[in-house]
């Protein structure tokens, strides 16, 4: 029964396609010579040919020389075209399975198996490429740690999960929508976009730029507006499609100890979180999902994916109401309680003292500025409000709010109101810091440090009470006083 | 805020304190005297030596007046189930590390902390280090393995 075997043949075909995309500058810039200097096509066109026939048959080898055999102990790897390497990962250390799947391994009925581990080493990881479904069901089946007792033995499958009636949340196409147009992405688009157009210029030929260029300058302001508001709603709908594609079908499902999520339209997902991988709950609302009273659901994870982006934060729901949140968490996730009407303020002394100091700096600077250069004095305003309101808004945001084994912390992160949720045999190591006058004005700053993927996370509030943080500490302190 | 922790670090920290400012403070002395030959071989303007050597004579002062304050602020209790620090100079920071979270315990010396016989602790949870500066060698010595033998109690995942 156990015995090795090769990935699917397309594995070869997904690894030459990786490499052919990452040598894609490469073939950029050949032809960038190939227009510019004469005598040299043919070499160009066979410098790529061998490029490409050599990837082939790298890519070829590899996949030939790639095997894997799930045995009863866990899985084990060999690969290395001329420098042979075994991996074997014990069932034991395996914490999660998951499936990825892009457009051609749905179309073939395959998918990517992605294992990973508890370890903090992360080559300990395994990703096999291509595999048919069956397959990859029934490596999951026999690496799973824990045999659910279950008639049909098919206890981890995802659609017996629906089968089930198992708490399960979906994320509808409107709120999906509502998502992409009111996630920052749009700006890092815009700002992608125009680094990109500056790269580009230099391949663009020069009539193009100067008939484009005299173009617009002929057109009237009008013109000018309308296009880039139309530019403008380009970008946005993009930015829509873009976490459409990415978060389309969105599913939750809770099943025992584990929260499996999938997602995607063109690259399906489908991910499992033990329990006890997860470090904490983060709500966030953005300046534009402050006032829609929207919010997005993280999780803090620990290990993972080394390559991982998005801020190293994984997305439980792209985006629910605030009032659905405590029933979302009931049901998704009990462990955790979401109640921010119950987080206590932070000192007004605080807000006070921010306020003062900003306005003298402002005061400052502005008489410095305006003496040195003799700017208007009402420019002083610019800095003055955005300041304000940005020291009010922490003050009414931040606080925290103990209960049970979890603490809440809520404060004001970049641009956005953050409400972490941490369980108390989660936070590696808590901190109070104050200076001198902040402890006069009795209050300090309180850091919560956890776990994120391989590195340390630190949640900090700034201005909470001396009472307030003492009680935090002893709530955290292991050592209880008599 | 909880009280300060007990215990303090060797008293013998400032001397090695004020030894790193030095070395840190020659290269200062060594720029302004470079400067100082350009400005009297090539007539540079004199500002330049000016800001540099007050610049020298600040660091000069922090050098000396810093370790103390330092040395002031320094606290440590050890308890059985965690770990209690207090460091900063105008900023206070006072830290709790459980027992449960440390992963391991490091003692480091250097060539100076070796002549003044002393030794540091570094204490590595999951997310954090914390480091406990000048300990005599025996106490750090001492302090790594009874933190190892508490911190080996039943550990919960991660």
């Amino acid at each position: 029964m156990f015995e090795s075997k090769r990935l699917h043949i397309s594995a070869l075909f997904f690894r030459l396609f990786k490499i052919l995309k990452e040598s894609l500058w490469l073939f950029l810039s050949a032809f960038f010579v190939y227009f510019n200097i004469d005598g040299y096509e043919q070499y160009i066109f066979i410098a790529i040919g061998v490029f490409v026939i050599i990837s082939l048959l790298y890519s070829w080898l590899s996949w030939w020389r790639f095997t894997y055999m799930v045995n009863t102990d866990g899985l084990l790897i060999e690969k290395g075209i001329f420098i042979r390497q075994k991996r074997s990962i014990a069932k034991q250390r395996i914490q999660s399975i998951n499936f990825n799947q892009n457009i051609l391994h749905r179309l073939l009925g395959l998918t990517e198996l992605q294992i990973e581990t508890a370890g903090r080493d992360m080559k300990v990881d395994a990703k096999l490429t291509s595999l048919s479904m069956t397959d990859a069901q029934a490596i999951r089946k026999l690496l799973k740690q824990f045999q659910v007792n279950d008639e049909d033995g098919n206890s981890y499958d995802y659609d017996f999960a629906l089968e089930r009636k198992l708490p399960k949340y979906e994320a509808s196409y409107k709120h999906l929508f509502l998502f992409g147009s009111t996630s920052g992405g749009l700006g890092v688009l815009m700002s992608i976009l125009f680094i990109f157009g500056l790269g580009v210029e230099e391949f663009i030929p020069e009539q193009i730029i100067d008939f484009v260029s005299s173009w617009l300058t002929a057109q009237s302001i009008i013109t000018l507006i309308i296009l880039s508001t139309f530019v403008l709603l380009l970008f946005w709908l993009a930015g829509v499609i873009g976490s459409v594609i990415k978060y389309g079908d969105f599913t939750v499902v809770r099943y025992e100890d584990e929260i499996l999520i999938t997602r995607g339209l063109w690259e399906k997902k489908q991910l499992t979180f033990p329990l006890k991988r997860i470090q904490g709950v983060v709500v966030k609302q953005n300046l534009l999902r402050l006032p829609l009273r929207f919010a997005t659901i993280y999780l803090e994870i620990a290990g993972g994916e080394a390559d991982q982006k998005e801020s190293m934060r994984t997305i439980l729901f792209p985006l629910i109401k605030k009032k659905e949140i405590a029933i979302f968490l009931a049901e998704i996730l009990p462990e955790y309680t979401y109640m921010p009407e119950q987080v206590a303020r932070i000192s007004r002394r605080y807000l006070y003292l921010n306020i003062g100091l900003a306005s003298l700096l402002t005061l400052v600077v502005g008489l410095v500025v305006w003496y040195l250069l003799s700017l208007p004095y009402l420019l002083l305003l610019v800095f003055l409000i955005p300041s304000f309101l940005y020291i009010i808004l922490e003050y009414q945001v931040s606080g925290c709010y103990l209960n049970g084994q979890q603490l809440t912390l809520q404060s004001w992160g970049w641009l956005s109101k953050e409400t972490i949720l941490l369980k108390r045999p989660r936070i590696q190591a808590m901190s109070a810091y104050a200076g001198l006058i902040q402890r006069r004005l009795g209050y300090a700053n309180i850091k919560a440090s956890i776990l994120n993927n391989f590195l340390g996370r630190h949640y900090l509030v700034r201005g909470i009470k001396l009472p307030e943080i003492e009680r935090v500490q002893d709530w955290y302190s292991y050592a209880k006083k008599e | 805020m909880r009280e300060a922790p007990e215990k303090r670090i060797e008293q013998s920290a400032i001397k090695v304190w004020r030894l790193h400012g030095l070395i840190y403070l020659c290269f200062f002395i060594v720029v302004t005297g470079i400067i100082a030959y350009f400005t009297y071989a090539h007539n540079w303007s004199k500002w330049i030596l000016i800001s540099s050597s007050i610049v020298t004579i600040i660091i000069a002062i922090l050098a000396i007046a810093i370790p103390a304050f330092r040395w002031r602020r320094w606290r440590y209790q050890l308890f059985e189930q965690e770990i209690y620090i207090q460091h900063g100079m105008l900023i206070i920071e006072r830290t709790l590390v459980p027992m449960v979270r440390v992963q391991h315990v490091d003692t480091k010396q250097g060539p100076i902390l070796k002549k003044f016989r002393l030794a540091s602790l570094e204490i590595s949870t999951a997310a954090t280090t914390h480091q406990i500066p000048a300990l005599s060698e025996e106490e750090a010595e001492q302090l790594r393995d009874q933190i190892s033998i508490l911190a080996r109690v039943e550990q919960d995942d991660v």
